[in-house]
């Protein structure tokens, strides 16, 4: 037996050693008698000044088992840009005296770096634990309110599903292991396909456990209840943050290491990608509650990013990347305004724009942006995907997805048509915090400017 | 050799498995999980030995951590839950549905 020689050079972790270093700092303050909105604002200050020096520590670490390269650079600005606009969220329900723990703030700092270790791992050991690090942060923020009899539920099934899928999926691990000799990324590259039945059965245990993650339908069965229960900051975080992080990981190690086995993992991914389009659009039709209505959409969204893996090209990964940055934007929009008019029946949004016109102009923006219309940038993302998919000869998939997307703007526009075509029935009693006003703001002219200058396309 | 260990291992995850499907105590459901987890572990110890080197036998020791602060997290919830509610069958959580 010998033990490799592992370099110690971890420049490309500077920044994931620093959000360490400052997530255990907040740790500690928060538990002295420090006014909690401090914790936040300094939080999100600190991590807006790391996202521009991201891009400087560009490279490898430890080796090779550390790569922070483009692709990487760009989803972790995804993550600190959705981290950052969760923590404001999060600031303003802790002034409205919502949330009273204060560990919040470390805790959603402790998944934000396990989802940036996470999109940097090229070995199947940090690759487990980041994602741990992540899952058991978001199931410690689900339960923030341990008061709540819905808050604990939701924690509950969550963290009873999450939990089967992590053991399922290191399952998988261990038999990619088993076949390949190594957890290291390169070498299982070079010897997945020597022995091919074990790691066929590694490979579809493996990708069991990135379906629960992003909750394809038939692994879905916890979204929409996390999402109703937890506090709407921690679900506009859940819904987003973490999925830009799985999907990048997961899309990155089914793409450029299994892609010899394209056919195999791509014909289960197809089905699955089928069945949570058709369902997941059907089961958001009668939602009444909008945090509910918005899971069962991002379900569906997961279902059209999926087409962006199937189609099993660089090109086709690099659109779900840009997917990720634009859904995040417009998905934690959406989720702004329903903490800002906190108000989460869809039927007491009638007459929004009477009130308040500019949470009724954002959020259509977001409806639009979610729909696809143009000029918002859910469009273009939207339509780069369904490219990348035809592209790669998936034309009948394309046209399913098309017709549903038809199908959700049903219910998308049904909370335009009740803001601005119907007469209200009362005023929401709504909070105006600076933070949210930013969160909102910074949002809707992402999704526009995003939309009307498709610079950030890779 | 391999394939005893081996088949020991996925008989445990079954049982594991089986249970957490079955069973609605929130608690054995808990134990369930660990079982697994355990399967999996002895599936990376006899791998690791299989293939002649260590990567497998720290695999194990970084699964034990994280499995034990799984179970943290995941005690710490039942117990919130059961102290608001009384609950601790699975089939009782209907609070949220849709």
């Amino acid at each position: 037996m010998n033990i490799p020689q592992i370099p110690l050079d971890f420049n490309a972790l500077i920044p994931e050693i620093t959000i360490t270093a400052f997530a255990s700092i907040i740790f500690l303050l928060s538990l002295l008698k420090i006014n909690k909105s401090l914790l936040v604002w300094t939080s999100v200050i600190f991590l807006i000044c790391l996202i521009p020096l991201i891009p400087v520590f560009e490279g490898k670490a430890f080796g090779e088992f550390f790569l922070n390269d483009f692709l990487a650079i760009y989803l972790k600005i995804t993550v600190l840009l959705g981290t950052v606009i969760s923590l404001l969220l999060l600031g303003s329900y802790i002034k409205s005296r919502l949330i009273l723990l204060k560990e919040s703030i470390a805790l959603i700092l402790f998944a934000s770096l396990g989802m940036m270790l996470l999109i940097s791992a090229r070995e199947l050991i940090s690759f487990f634990v980041s994602l741990e690090l992540m899952s058991l942060s978001l199931y410690a923020l689900v339960a923030l309110r341990k008061y709540d009899k819905r808050a604990n539920e939701a924690a509950i099934k969550y963290f009873m599903l999450g939990g089967l899928s992590t053991v399922i999926m290191l399952f998988g691990i261990s038999l990619l292991y088993g076949a390949t000799k190594s957890t290291d990324f390169i070498f299982i590259v070079e010897a997945v396909s020597k022995n091919s039945e074990l790691s066929l059965a590694g490979l579809s245990l493996f990708i069991v456990g990135f379906c629960f993650k992003i909750a394809l339908i038939p692994f879905h069965m916890w979204s929409p209840d996390v999402y109703e229960g937890a506090p709407t900051p921690v679900t506009a975080f859940i819904s987003t943050v973490p999925k830009v992080a799985v999907f990048g990981a997961f899309g990155r190690i089914l793409i450029e290491i299994f892609q010899n086995y394209h056919i195999q993992w791509s014909s289960f991914l197809i089905v699955l990608a089928v069945i949570t389009i058709i369902i997941g659009n059907l089961l958001a039709l009668p939602q009444k509650n909008i945090k509910r209505m918005l899971a069962y959409s991002s379900i569906a969204h997961a279902g059209y990013i999926v087409l962006g893996l199937i189609a099993g090209t660089q090109e086709g990964f690099n659109s779900v990347v840009t997917y990720m940055l634009v859904y995040t934007l417009m998905n934690i929009g959406a989720f702004t305004v329903v903490i800002a008019l906190n108000e989460e029946d869809i039927e007491n949004y009638k007459g929004l724009h009477k009130f308040h016109p500019v949470f009724a102009l954002s959020m259509l923006i977001f409806m639009f942006s979610l729909t696809g219309v143009p000029p918002t940038a859910g469009f273009i993302v939207k339509f780069n995907i369904f490219l990348q998919a035809i592209k790669a000869g998936f034309t009948w998939l394309v046209i399913i997805a098309v017709l549903f997307t038809v199908v959700s703007a049903y219910y998308y526009l049904r909370v335009v048509m009740y803001m601005y075509m119907k007469e209200p029935i009362k005023s929401p009693n709504s909070f105006n915090h600076r933070e949210l006003e930013i969160a909102i703001m910074f949002c809707a002219l992402g999704v526009l400017i995003l939309g009307i200058l498709p610079i950030y396309l890779i | 050799m391999i394939n005893e260990y081996l088949l020991l291992s996925a008989t445990l995850f079954t049982i594991g498995l089986i249970g957490f499907i079955i069973r609605r105590d929130l608690i054995v459901m808990l134990m369930c999980l660990e079982i697994m987890f355990n399967a999996v572990n002895i599936s990376f110890a006899s791998f690791s030995y299989y293939n002649g080197n260590y990567t497998g036998q720290v695999f194990v020791l970084f699964s034990i951590a994280v499995a034990a602060a799984e179970a943290a997290v995941g005690l710490a919830i039942v117990l919130a839950l059961v102290r608001i509610t009384g609950i601790n069958h699975s089939d009782e959580i209907t609070g949220l549905r849709g």
